[in-house]
């Protein structure tokens, strides 16, 4: 349950941080944490009480003892693919700095209507 | 000769991290690379459609059968929007070969081809987090290309678009876990199988999510604030890709959530709503546009509106027609973008005001703006015609009267705003002190497969009519699409 | 092969090889389509009461074609006209640039409306509309950048009158599953009134602006007087007549003629149709004023066409024998005269380079094979005898008072009064009078423009002797109409009950009273002698080379300033302001995109939230 919490409330803090702060970084890290939540959420639902990693690692370790193997393969991926678009994200600001000398949202929009 | 469908997706996978080593040894190689690949595609996706007509062809990969494992279930569907993708992506790569110059132009290819992965992944896969993975590779090389030409405003429109697509895949991503949790499976036939044991507020709360996501891809109002911008700043020819190739793979993705995994009646006639907003809302904007690229992006929204009021009529007919209509989106928004590229190319401005006069300095291109638009509008003989006729008289056939008067309404405007780019193209002087630059053959080459294609499902619908049927068919009937993946066991 | 799709493939295919073979030159263009035109011109000639359906399913739709009497008729105008412009074109446009792209957009017309013409269902009606409405668009604009305004009205209006009509098949088709003539004709009586006024609307909006009905004629001055002159020959003579052909299919043949059982009747005329006769004469009233005060000649002719078209709509809404003949007949009739008036216009200014009435002047000794072309289509469009015009207007006024329609009747025959005073005007300030001096080296215009302007005044003059030939082929197109019975005539006599008349008399009594006064004042009262132009006096002085005695410039001025008041509204005026209004009104809503990043973001979460909460509520 304590999981549960934990990624719903990194996902409700990103999703405000997105929302409602004005600095580039910032915005970018709280994607990040929509992430992290996200994937904290799909571990717990594969999560059982009690049972062990789906490895067959002693010959009497049945499928029943084991959690569900599969939420773990998709975080995986998804981890990668956040990396990815957060990497990406901090180049983008990095350019954006650049250009526009400023890491507030609100100031950059030059292209509108 | 037919080959594995699984190179449809692994070839230009494997080639686009090709390209930069081979970049090492020869400049000249990598801008064909793209060609050949994605020529292959095409073959294949054609040589596909006779097979996946008759049955769903299931592509087990490592042995495992589904609902188990990661497959790839090409029907009619999915093998109709490959053949898009690969055909809008080989016209886009023969015009690369000389428009693109800025450099480093082999990562530019390497994303170009990982565009065209994803994509052609997201409709072939037959798995939802499949799926998913690659909309996200479409849709962070589409980030990539976006800020490719490194100013300020590509940098911006990058930003953007990556900020709500990072949402809307974050949005998936929830909707997917959501899934898992009350069905424990991920292949879309046994989703849609089980989905009728769960309960409707969580499945509901998935759909939701799913819609969100896919539609900010399918640019579904008020999901495309990033569409404009993205557009108007990305290279030329990767506008054309969005049009031709990311929406597309959106609007399946979406399409499929609503037809085959959920079964709520109302998200129809809520699409349609939508969809006749979507429409409305970009025709309006797009009518004081000043910068041309701006005004196409505008342009392409509003034929996706109509794509969507033609899926929301859930009839067989409406979805032949909302088919029918990608298809000639998918053929006419890149002829508009790539003959409009070159027209910005020439004038050396994005603004419409610097176009005029350019009908008698580049004939040829402003024969293929002219041609596109007027094709784009509905005008017979032309293909533009022939989908919109069937998605205005299923609309009306089924009762929606208003909403087909708000089309056509919408349509009107779609001819002011195009007319008056046509007309100052043709028909303003303009003093002739620029120095005449060459319009490459494979230019003309490229535009000219779009031109021909157009020219000939316009006076020949039929000719593709009758491969839309089985895959209108595939969406409409689903018990169709389960029966015929789990047949194979 | 079935002998439509060959007739279309021909005229079709013809079009994209000349403008295909025309780059290699400009006479391979002429030709090709000229074969084109003739060689489908005859197919279709040789078809006069051979009714050959040609049927098939076009992306789900069906699609049938078959030349009927009345398509035959209407046939056998657009390829004779379309021909005479062809060979009028072919000197008028020698040396201009872009006659590729004119040769294409005329044969692509010509071709569309022939589709029309034969069309058996409404979505080929559609498709062929459609293709015609973007040919004609083409020619409008071909003026460069100033016609593009012009251009854009007329495809805009023509759009909204198109996809009027769109709306209106496809209820049909929603309603009853077929969108041929001849099971809507079957079922049309099954509808509502209201479901039929909305249809009737709907299709008379499309119809009406081709047709250049008030208030939708607003597109026709500017369209007409800024396409070259052939074209606008073609558009008043032949395009403009398929809104009158619209407006006769939606009458007599997709209803089955039911009006006069299904709605209200005054004095046997149906509702919709009195109605339609009532906008067809203040239509032909509100353009003849208009017409007179204009001074650019092919904008009073775009009005007189529009006055003309108003007089064809009142016949076709009277819509008995009698109404139907005279409206086909003066149909016929307005495309000859109207071709003949804006060819010899479009004459003159290929020699003169005005259009300006005002600047123009004495033109008669110049060019007096012009000079004899107006004359004729003068006398013709007044219908006064001798020529054909008499003949169609003789059965107007004779169906209006057959009717008891008194009203319809003195507004008709005030409207043809007050068209005296431009065709006067025409003729006076273009050919008589003092000719500017800059004028008086031009010559008559080359024999390729004289051959169609000569062919079509023979024409007038022939139907004024023998107008029973065209009658014939009139009353057999209206047996194609539903409950229309043909009329009866018989040789040069045209029977009525109010009493007849004989063509060859009246034209036999003209002809000889006309000879036997030029005779007269030629040896009798010959006391007249040649006077020069200059040959007066103003004050004692003799007024030199330079004084301007040519009263072109604010003629009609009192007329003009009694009709101020009523010209100062200007149904123009009001679609402007309404385009206006609403293109400032969808300019507000791209302010919806206001550019940062973070709001659309919050538009994704707003959509979301609103998305779950209102499916939670629908569930």
């Amino acid at each position: 349950m304590v999981y549960y919490i934990a990624s719903l409330s990194l996902i409700l803090i990103g999703l405000y941080g997105v929302l409602v702060k004005k600095n580039l970084i910032k915005i970018v890290l709280s994607l990040s944490l929509i992430n992290a939540g996200i994937h904290i959420l799909l571990i717990a639902i594969g999560y059982i009480d009690g049972r062990t990693a789906p490895i067959f690692s002693t010959p009497e370790l049945r499928p029943e003892q084991m959690v569900d193997p599969v939420p773990q393969a998709l975080v995986l991926t998804a981890i990668v693919i956040g990396l990815a678009i957060t990497a990406l994200a901090l180049t983008i600001v990095i350019r954006l700095y650049d250009h526009h000398k400023t890491l507030d949202v609100s100031k950059i929009r030059e292209l509108k209507w | 000769m037919m080959f594995d469908p699984v190179l449809m997706i692994a070839l230009p996978l494997l080639a686009a991290f090709l390209i930069p080593v081979i970049n090492r040894f020869s400049k000249a190689i990598p801008k064909y690379i793209p060609v050949v690949v994605i020529g292959f595609n095409l073959y294949e996706s054609i040589m596909l459609l006779p097979y996946s007509m008759v049955k769903p062809v299931i592509v087990i990969i490592a042995g495992w059968q589904p609902p188990l494992g990661i497959n790839l279930t090409i029907g009619p569907l999915g093998n109709i929007l490959a053949l898009m993708i690969s055909l809008v992506g080989f016209v886009v790569a023969i015009y690369n070969i000389k428009f693109v110059t800025e450099e480093p132009t082999e990562k530019y290819y390497m994303l170009f081809l990982l565009i065209i992965t994803g994509a052609t992944g997201v409709v072939l896969t037959g798995d939802l987090f499949n799926m998913f993975v690659f909309l996200e590779i479409t849709s962070i090389s589409a980030y990539a290309l976006t800020a490719f030409i490194r100013d300020r405003n590509g940098a911006e429109a990058a930003f953007k678009y990556l900020l709500i697509g990072g949402i809307a895949s974050t949005m998936i991503l929830l909707g997917i876990a959501i899934i898992y949790t009350y069905t424990g499976t991920l292949n879309l036939a046994d989703i849609a199988q089980k989905m009728q044991y769960v309960d409707p507020k969580i499945a509901l709360a998935a759909m939701v999510l799913l819609i969100v996501g896919f539609g900010v891809e399918a640019e579904l109002f008020p999901l495309n604030g990033w569409a404009p911008d993205a557009y108007s700043q990305a290279p030329t020819p990767v506008g054309a890709v969005f049009g031709g190739i990311v929406v597309k793979a959106g609007v399946y993705g979406l399409a499929r959530m609503i037809y085959t995994i959920f079964n709520f009646e109302g998200v129809f006639y809520f699409l349609m709503i939508m969809g006749l907003i979507t429409l409305l809302m970009a025709e309006m904007s797009a009518m004081r546009q000043s910068q041309i690229k701006r005004m196409l992006a505008f342009s392409s929204i509003g034929q996706m509106g109509l794509v969507f009021i033609a899926f929301g009529l859930a009839t067989q007919r409406g979805v032949e027609g909302a088919l029918f209509q990608m298809l000639n989106h998918a053929l006419l928004k890149p002829l508009l973008f790539l003959s409009a590229g070159y027209l910005v190319y020439y004038s050396g401005s994005k603004n419409i005001e610097d176009l005029d006069g350019m009908g008698r300095r580049k004939p040829f291109l402003a024969f293929f703006f002219a041609f596109g638009a007027f094709a784009i509008m509905g005008l017979p003989p032309l293909n533009g015609f022939w989908s919109k006729m069937i998605i205005i008289s299923e609309t009306i056939r089924n009762g929606f009267v208003i909403v087909a008067a708000f089309v056509l309404a919408g349509s009107v405007i779609e001819a002011v705003y195009y007319l008056r780019v046509v007309g100052r193209l043709y028909f303003k002087k303009h003093d002739d002190n620029q120095q005449e630059k060459y319009v490459h053959g494979s230019a003309i080459f490229a535009m000219s497969i779009l031109v021909i294609l157009a020219i000939v499902i316009g006076l020949y619908p039929d000719l593709v009519m009758q491969y839309l049927k089985p895959a209108a068919e595939e969406l409409v009937n689903k018990s169709l699409y389960i029966q015929s993946v789990f047949a194979i066991n | 092969m079935k002998i439509v799709p060959l007739i279309l493939g021909i005229l079709f295919g013809g079009a994209v090889l000349s403008y295909v073979l025309g780059k290699i030159h400009v006479y391979i263009k002429i030709i090709v389509s000229f074969i084109a035109l003739l060689t489908s011109g005859f197919l279709f000639l040789s078809q006069y009461g051979v009714t050959d359906t040609f049927s098939m399913n076009i992306a789900g739709f069906d699609v049938i074609w078959r030349i009927n009497p009345l398509s035959w008729l209407f046939g056998i105008m657009i390829f004779g006209f379309g021909l005479m412009v062809l060979i009028y074109s072919t000197a008028y446009m020698k040396g201009k640039e872009r006659i590729g792209l004119f040769c294409f957009s005329l044969c692509i017309t010509i071709a569309s409306m022939v589709g029309i013409v034969v069309s058996a269902d409404l979505l080929s009606f559609f498709f062929f509309w459609e293709i015609m409405t973007w040919a004609s668009f083409l020619m409008v604009i071909y003026y460069r950048y100033e016609a593009q305004k012009a251009g854009i009205k007329y495809f805009v209006m023509s759009a909204i009158g198109a996809y009027a009509m769109l709306l209106a098949l496809f209820m049909i088709q929603a309603e009853i599953g077929s969108l041929s003539f001849a099971v809507i004709a079957a079922n049309w009586s099954g509808f509502s009134i209201g479901f039929q006024t909305s249809l009737i609307l709907l299709f008379l909006l499309a119809f009406g602006l081709k047709a250049a009905m008030v208030p939708l004629h607003t597109w026709v001055p500017d369209a007409y007087s800024i396409s070259p002159a052939p074209f606008s020959a073609l558009f008043s003579g032949v395009l403009s007549k398929m809104g009158v052909f619209g407006i006769i299919i939606l009458f007599y043949v997709i209803s089955g003629g039911s009006f006069a059982t299904q709605f209200v009747t005054y004095k046997g005329v149906a509702l919709p149709g009195y109605l339609l006769a009532w906008v067809g004469v203040l239509t032909a009233l509100i353009a003849t004023i208009i017409a007179v005060v204009q001074d650019d000649a092919k904008k009073l002719l775009a009005y007189s066409s529009i006055g003309q078209l108003g007089y064809i709509v009142m016949a076709i809404g009277i819509g008995d024998s009698l109404g139907m003949t005279s409206g086909l007949f003066l149909a016929v009739n307005h495309t000859i005269f109207k071709g003949m008036l804006f060819l010899a216009i479009g004459a003159v200014f290929y020699r003169t380079g005005t259009k300006k009435m005002s600047e123009l002047g004495g033109l008669i000794t110049r060019m007096p094979y012009t000079f004899f072309v107006v004359l004729l289509g003068i006398i013709t469009l007044a219908g006064v005898p001798p020529l054909s015009g008499y003949v169609g207007k003789w059965m107007l006024y004779e169906a209006l008072i057959q009717k008891k329609l008194v009203f319809l009747a003195v507004a008709t025959f005030a409207a043809s009064t007050i068209a005296f005073l431009y065709c006067y005007r025409l003729i006076y300030t273009i050919f008589l009078g003092q000719r500017p001096e800059k004028f008086d080296t031009i010559k008559e215009v080359p024999l390729a423009m004289r051959i169609p302007m000569v062919l079509l005044s023979l024409l007038t003059m022939y139907l004024g002797f023998y107008p029973y030939h065209l009658l014939d082929v009139i009353a057999f197109a209206e047996t194609t109409l539903f409950g229309i019975e043909p009329f009866i005539l018989k040789d040069t006599v045209l029977f009525s009950q109010i009493g007849g008349v004989d063509t060859i008399t009246v034209m036999s009594i003209v002809g000889v009273a006309f000879v036997v006064i030029f005779i007269i004042f030629n040896t009798v009262y010959k006391r007249s002698r040649l006077v020069g132009l200059k040959d007066i006096h103003t004050s004692g002085e003799v007024p030199g080379p330079e004084i301007n005695l040519h009263f072109a410039i604010n003629f009609y001025q009192p007329f003009s300033r009694g009709v101020q008041g009523v010209l100062k509204r200007s149904a123009d005026r009001a679609y402007q302001s309404i385009a206006d209004g609403l293109e400032n009104l969808f300019d507000l809503m791209r302010y919806i995109y206001t550019g940062n990043g973070q709001t659309y973001a919050m538009y994704v979460i707003i959509f979301l939230v609103f998305l779950f909460v209102f499916g939670t509520i629908l569930i």
